[in-house]
């Protein structure tokens, strides 16, 4: 079984013939990515699901926080699994995790149980998010050594895509389905289970790594490129012993971080500075998600010209220019400049993710990119619990001293400035990796 | 053949994320209606 197993779906089945079209590749990247990114999409369940359920909304949320957590944990946990299987036996994994954990969501619903939903959606489905999230990107990257940043752009964008996608599916299908008392959240989530499963195999079907040694026709590395881009490879148990995977860390945590908290507020956050209504906030909302999801593509490609520590260079002092001038905007009424700055704000949060990849292979090669990814993926986990904390919690602290709502964002939009100061400041310590750390890939 | 594969894939993840995009610009779509203009202000 597991010799028959290997045949189909292990590293080897997947071998790309001579003169295949690397851009193959990509759409399979950004079927699955489009699919797992429907966590970002959850919160549209929260009151059918508290309903249906008969518990809070904060309890169904704690299937979204879990999901997330178990992303970043399985993101690090199977990264080495994943290098060493192929993307399409980590593919077909994710999902029968991810689509699994959407069905176990429906049977929740169906038996009232909150403990099925965390475990169904939580658990199963978050090792599938992680699963899903680093074999695409480790694919992609090695396709593409001429252009990583574009590369892991492209499905690091469907990731962002997938929310755009999953909300008004979720929406549509609740609607079509609900009557009376029934939310119709089952048979949606049932449904999107089988849709999600067609994009899914399609990208573990079409999915192939390049042969040892390929190039890309006609590329030859230039040997004058930046001391920080790396020909040499670096394992992922040498790599995350080395001061660089940490300040990529931070880098990571901080860019989150600083992001993360408006974009969950970007609603509340317009109603309240401006005045809006909910309509005009949630408005706002899908401004940002556009945003968002652009702002991986086109800033990632950005980073092949002008190099990844310059790009961060960019995401770190534009950023906290753009958070400084939100209070400015508040203060004179100015909407339209709000709108603009918050959307380059969150352009260069999604940004964040997608050139991260391209970093790590720069510093330490394509060999076990996908599995260092996956540790360093930790930073996100963490930066989803204490970003939104941060920001709460300065907000509620503001509001409790008396600060009239409105103006009561601004400390958070000053602190988001500090947050991203940190990240500069672990972008510019950023050296070349020692060659003590390099190794010669045994494949 | 290859350029007909090539063409389906892309079709197939352009399509639902097209039509995702579609749809937050119609929801974000209250934000530009609702903005004063400079003479109002």
């Amino acid at each position: 079984m597991g010799f028959s197993a290997d045949r189909w779906l292990g590293r080897a089945a997947t071998e790309a013939r001579a003169g295949f079209n690397r851009w193959l590749v990509p759409p399979a990247a950004i079927a699955v990515h489009m699919c797992i990114g429907q966590v970002y999409a959850f919160s549209v369940f929260n009151k059918p699901l508290a309903t249906e359920l008969g518990v809070t909304v904060p309890q169904v949320q704690v299937a979204y926080s879990i999901a997330l957590v178990m992303l970043g944990l399985s993101a690090a946990v199977f990264g080495k699994w994943v290098e060493r299987s192929g993307p399409r036996k980590t593919m077909l994994a994710s999902w029968l995790c991810f689509c699994g954990g959407l069905l176990l969501a429906a049977l929740a619903v169906r038996y009232q149980s909150l403990p099925l939903l965390l475990g169904g959606y939580g658990v199963l489905g978050g090792i599938g998010l992680g699963l899903g999230y680093i074999a695409p990107v480790s694919t992609l990257v090695k396709w593409f050594p001429d252009r990583p940043g574009m590369a892991t752009g492209m499905a690091i964008m469907g990731f962002g895509g997938g929310a755009l996608v999953g909300a008004p599916l979720a929406l549509e299908l609740m609607k079509r389905f609900g009557e009376g008392a029934d939310t119709g959240a089952q048979v949606a989530l049932t449904l999107m289970a089988a849709i999600y499963s067609g994009f899914m195999l399609f990208g573990a079907l079409m999915v192939r790594v390049p042969a040892a040694g390929w190039k890309p026709e006609g590329w030859v590395p230039k040997e004058s490129e930046s001391k920080l881009v790396t020909t040499a490879s670096v394992s992922v148990d040498r790599a995350w012993r080395t001061p660089q995977f940490w300040l990529l860390w931070v880098v990571l945590c901080m860019n989150v971080s600083a992001g993360i908290g408006v974009l969950g507020l970007a609603s509340d956050m317009l109603q309240n500075m401006f005045g809006v209504s909910a309509v005009v906030g949630g408005g706002f909302a899908g401004l940002l998600s556009i945003f968002n999801m652009g702002g991986r593509f086109v800033w990632s490609s950005v980073s092949d010209l002008t190099g990844r520590k310059v790009v961060y260079c960019i995401y770190f002092v534009l950023g906290a220019a753009l958070y400084a001038t939100l209070p400015w905007a508040q203060q004179t009424g100015n909407r339209t400049l709000f709108l603009v700055c918050t959307a380059l704000i969150i352009s260069m949060y999604g940004a964040g993710f997608a050139t991260i990849p391209a970093y790590l292979r720069d510093l330490f090669g394509t060999y076990q990119v996908g599995a260092i990814h996956g540790r360093l993926i930790t930073a996100w986990s963490m930066a989803a619990v204490i970003g939104p904390s941060l920001i709460n919690g300065l907000y509620a602290s503001r509001v409790a001293a008396g600060v009239p709502k409105a103006e009561a964002y601004n400390g958070t939009f000053y602190l988001m400035c500090v947050l991203l100061g940190i990240g500069l400041v672990a972008n510019l310590l950023v050296r070349p990796v020692s060659a003590e750390y390099q190794e010669k890939p045994v494949n | 053949m290859q350029l007909m594969i090539l063409i389906i894939s892309w079709l197939a993840v352009a399509v639902p994320l097209g039509w995702g995009v579609q749809q937050s610009v119609r929801k974000a779509s209250p934000l530009f209606e609702s903005v004063p203009s400079a003479t109002q202000r």
